[in-house]
């Protein structure tokens, strides 16, 4: 695979993962920190990893330039998953964050 | 109360989305139509070995055996050259760095660790995925089977290959990986030709991995051997034979007339 498609399948996965986010939004404060939140959260945890896979499995004979993508690519998703984690720990409860 | 426990939420099933879904093989062949685009192919270099695998693939563990001298090892640094630009990760654990470093006649770019750990796995699985975020990494040479697991500890010797050869294979799918693994074979006469059942202590090698390739030194030249693919899982090719001969120091293949 050379450089410019693998760039362009790490793109096309990075937009179907914009498009997957919607199916577990609003993810917003104010809905109700109930059991469906949590599966929300959960749900977007859970499509980040998936991605962060698929990225993975990019590296496997990539060039330099598609290397710094998609690591930056992981980077990103790894705050996400992060961020997510903590919202998750709040409304769980096992976890107070400032 | 009997009943309530019995109760199947069939919401639960019919909305289920989970990764491990159940999903009709039309389906299947879609998505996989549309991942089979993230496979890694290499090409060997040799004109029929090429023809017969139609290269290698990420995914596939490939068992390379012979007897003692046969060019295990002369073959598999043949084949880092002819991957380049895809790089390979050398655990070459039979050599000291120095002279395997020495044993190529140009030296090429691959990828190895400072030192070597013998007889762990978990080891062998941190430094490729440090070569695979470091340098992205296509294939993985691992020289040989018998340095990843204590013999002297191991109750079992063919189970005990039998879990390496899964655990490699596991790999090698998991991140997208081409692994060859060199084997030695049970001590064979070298005027008869050896097959995939004389590969030591294990016939777990054969039946674990994709593609099995023997080769043994023609004992009547100072430089030519024999390369047989055994088998192939994918292309379903058994016992087909090629020649090659080494130039420079590495190995070619030599094409008949």
């Amino acid at each position: 695979m050379n450089d410019a498609e693998t760039i362009e399948r790490a793109n096309r996965v990075l937009k179907e993962l914009e498009q997957e986010l919607n199916t577990y939004q609003p993810l917003a404060w104010g809905i109700p920190w109930d059991f469906e939140a949590v599966e929300r959260i959960e749900g977007i945890i859970a499509l980040y990893h998936d991605r962060k896979r698929y990225w993975i499995k990019l590296l496997a004979g990539a060039s330099e330039t598609a290397r710094k993508i998609l690591i930056e690519f992981m980077k990103c998703a790894d705050l996400e998953i992060e961020g997510a984690e903590s919202v998750l720990f709040m409304i769980q409860g096992k976890k107070q964050h400032a | 109360m009997q009943q309530d426990k019995d109760t199947i939420d069939f919401n639960k099933y019919l909305n289920y989305k989970g990764p491990d879904q159940v999903v009709t093989s039309f389906e299947l062949d879609d998505i996989l139509a549309q991942s089979s685009d993230q496979a890694l192919s290499v090409k060997s270099k040799m004109p029929t070995l090429d023809k017969l695998l139609e290269g290698f693939e990420s995914g596939e563990l490939i068992a390379i055996s012979g007897p003692r001298k046969s060019g295990k090892t002369l073959f598999a640094q043949s084949l880092t050259v002819n991957f380049l630009p895809t790089k390979s990760l050398w655990f070459s654990y039979e050599l000291t760095l120095k002279q395997f470093l020495r044993t190529f006649p140009e030296l090429p770019l691959f990828i190895s660790p400072l030192k070597l750990k013998a007889y762990s796995l978990p080891w062998l699985k941190e430094r490729i995925l440090e070569a695979l975020f470091k340098h992205c990494i296509g294939v993985v040479f691992i020289d040989h089977l018998h340095f990843l697991f204590d013999m002297v500890r191991a109750k079992n010797t063919s189970l005990e290959i039998g879990q390496v050869v899964r655990f490699l294979k596991q790999i090698a799918i998991e991140f997208n990986l081409i692994i060859f693994l060199l084997c030695h074979m049970r001590k064979v006469d070298l005027k008869d030709e050896p097959t995939d059942a004389d590969v030591r202590d294990s016939s777990l090698v054969s039946s674990e991995s994709d593609t099995g390739l023997i080769l043994w030194r023609l004992v009547d030249t100072d430089n030519q051997a024999m390369v047989k693919v055994s088998y192939s899982r994918r292309t379903g090719v058994l016992d087909k034979t090629f020649k090659v001969v080494k130039i420079n120091g590495l190995l070619r293949e030599i094409q008949d007339e």
